[in-house]
């Protein structure tokens, strides 16, 4: 008899705390006025109760975000990236980064023996004369080093001189992406600096360009460096262009 | 651009997965224009000229800006995601709360003295290190995060360079160029000032050393596009909006080159405030607004996808009928990253660094 009086106390018990709990924050919301529970809401983060009982009574004061952050992870679709082939190959045949260049059309050096060259960069302005003029000082200067065709400038004997991020030399050790032809000209592209930039003032990232073979350029020779007067032109802008030095060429 | 989570011999047990980077878009960035919903018929109709007319399209419903060409070949190498009509939880449009919302990742503005990257770090044992003056917010941990900003660097002359500068303005004319030359002269050997570009470079590099940081930051600002979003020929190419775009672009390609072989177990995101307006303003411009997008990087990522629950863009559509409607609540990509990269437990994350126990899992939607 005592064992069934306890059975049924603990019954008794589970039943009432069960009832207690699915009640309690329903209950204590009955006799909330719409206009309190929309007050509520109104505050930066109401109490996900109070939501849930102004959603229950279809409030009309409960903006969309709390609706949609109750349901969003049924809702949620992934729509698959579909490129058509063509522009797949396109973007894969194509690196990340401002220098990728595509070599494939030109004919590129292969020879293993390194040419090391100093080199000078030069400003042409073209606002006065239409083959323009060629500025008296140079841009960037320093060593490059060719390796199968490969141009690697060498940071720490080289440097922009165009004052701002110029001065940083991974510009000239990463962002150079150039290789010699056969018949002796530079394709690729480059980190450019365009304005000097002076102290205090705001710094401009460089420009992008791209070496191409220019009808004004005296090649180099690679069968024959030491040959003097090579001279690199480059298209930059509408009123000015570079023109890249090569001189004390030799095989290392 | 801030460095963090460095690994301590003795304190830090297990190397995390992975590395997380974040990009700081401020100002608000226009997800509709970044990443056009092209199925959705109310596009056009609704903002034609702020929509690109050479956008790339990535499936029948979305597009995306020709200025991320790099983000493009990413997705193309399954390597980038995004989600689409997201925000934090924050509603008002201000600048100020929107910002602080969003590093500091609480429930709503200026209720969080930390960040919410920094309590990653700090669960993970990883106690960051600020490069900076001022610890950012997103990155403020209860205890070990730290900022280092030595106050004494070797040829900062800064202040010789400007005396100089002043001094020279007193002088005549030689005496003025002599100053002038030296003044130049001095600031070659000075500390450079660095843009986004070059730093999200710099960062992947530290990133990608053994021991080193696990997180980095770094801000990119004015998306806050209320006059002039496209030119004045309606190009959006031209506009300061796209420009931004192309900021991003780089950064994000910047990262990729300064990683190395660490970018299989990186990943990236980019946060903002809150989106743009749907319709276009008087100004060729938008107002602020509230959803948007994220962008997502790395190796991490194996397949590229749109993730959203798109909500349309059709007036009563609208969140207060002008906004994009949000309906991911982006500190889930948040976690999801976090998870990704520190190897945490989203529960975890959900609960002591959102503070939202219910905070849904879309880990799979985005890693899976």
């Amino acid at each position: 008899m005592k064992n069934i009086m306890k059975r049924d106390i603990k019954i008794l018990a589970a039943i009432l705390s069960m009832y207690l709990s699915s009640v309690s924050y329903a209950d204590y919301l009955d006799d909330w006025p719409d206009e309190a529970l929309c007050s509520w809401i109104e505050q930066e983060s109401p109490p996900e109760y109070i939501v849930d009982e102004a959603l229950n009574r279809g409030l009309e004061c409960v903006p969309k975000s709390l609706i949609k952050a109750t349901e969003i992870e049924s809702k949620i679709k992934i729509y698959d990236v579909n490129f058509s082939q063509p522009v797949l190959d396109s973007l894969l045949s194509k690196g990340i980064g401002k220098t990728d260049f595509d070599f494939s059309i030109y004919k590129i050096v292969k020879s293993h023996e390194k040419l090391q060259c100093f080199f000078r960069l030069r400003r042409v302005v073209y606002e006065n004369k239409d083959e323009g003029e060629i500025e008296n000082w140079n841009i960037a200067d320093g060593y490059l080093l060719i390796e199968k065709g490969v141009v690697n400038i060498d940071g720490n004997r080289s440097r922009w001189r165009m004052g701002g991020l110029s001065y940083d030399p991974s510009y000239l050790e990463d962002e150079v992406n150039l290789k010699l032809t056969k018949d002796g000209h530079f394709v690729g592209k480059m980190a450019y600096f365009t304005h000097y930039i002076d102290t205090g003032e705001v710094p401009r990232s460089p420009l992008y360009i791209e070496f191409k073979k220019h009808k004004k350029s005296k090649p180099l020779s690679y069968k024959n460096p030491q040959k003097k007067g090579v001279e690199l032109w480059i298209d930059v802008e509408e009123w000015a262009g570079g023109v890249l030095f090569l001189s004390k060429c030799r095989i290392e | 651009m801030f460095l963090a989570g460095v690994p301590i011999p003795g304190f830090t047990k297990d190397k995390p997965p992975g590395n997380i980077s974040v990009i700081l878009l401020e100002g608000g960035m226009d997800g509709l224009t970044a990443v056009p919903p092209i199925g959705d018929p109310s596009l056009i109709t609704m903002r034609k000229t702020l929509t690109p007319k050479d956008f790339l399209k990535l499936n029948s419903f979305f597009g995306l800006h020709p200025s991320l060409p790099n983000f493009s070949r990413l997705m193309a190498k399954n390597n980038a995601s995004i989600v689409h009509a997201t925000s934090f939880p924050y509603i008002k449009r201000s600048h100020f709360e929107g910002q602080n919302l969003m590093e500091g990742g609480g429930l709503s503005p200026f209720s969080e003295k930390t960040g919410w990257l920094g309590r990653a770090l700090e669960i993970a044992n990883l106690p960051g290190k600020a490069l900076s003056l001022e610890m950012p917010l997103i990155l403020r941990g209860y205890k070990n995060n730290d900022n280092f900003y030595p106050a004494s660097i070797k040829k900062s002359n800064s202040l010789i360079s400007s005396l100089i500068t002043k001094i020279a303005m007193a002088h005549s004319k030689d005496e003025a160029d002599i100053f002038a030359k030296l003044s130049r002269k001095s600031s070659q050997s000075s500390i450079t000032a660095r843009d986004p570009v070059s730093l999200a470079k710099y960062a992947g590099k530290e990133m990608s050393r053994e021991n080193g940081p696990i997180a980095s930051v770094i801000r990119i600002g004015q998306f806050d596009t209320h006059a002039n979003q496209v030119s004045e020929d309606d190009y959006d190419r031209n506009g300061d909006h796209a420009k931004r775009l192309e900021i991003i672009d780089d950064v994000i390609a910047a990262y990729r080159k300064g990683l190395g072989d660490a970018w299989d177990r990186s990943i990236i995101l980019t946060l903002t405030e809150f989106g743009r307006t749907v319709a276009v303003n008087g100004t060729r411009g938008t107002e602020h607004g509230y959803g948007s997008v994220g962008f997502l990087a790395g190796g991490t990522i194996s397949k590229s996808r749109v993730v959203s629950e798109w909500p349309g863009l059709s007036k009563n559509e609208q969140f207060e009928s002008r906004d994009l409607m949000a309906t991911i609540d982006y500190r889930s990509v948040c976690a999801a990253c976090i998870e990704r990269s520190l190897g945490l437990d989203h529960d975890r994350i959900a609960s002591e660094i959102f503070f939202t126990p219910k905070l849904p899992r879309i880990y799979d939607y985005i890693f899976s």
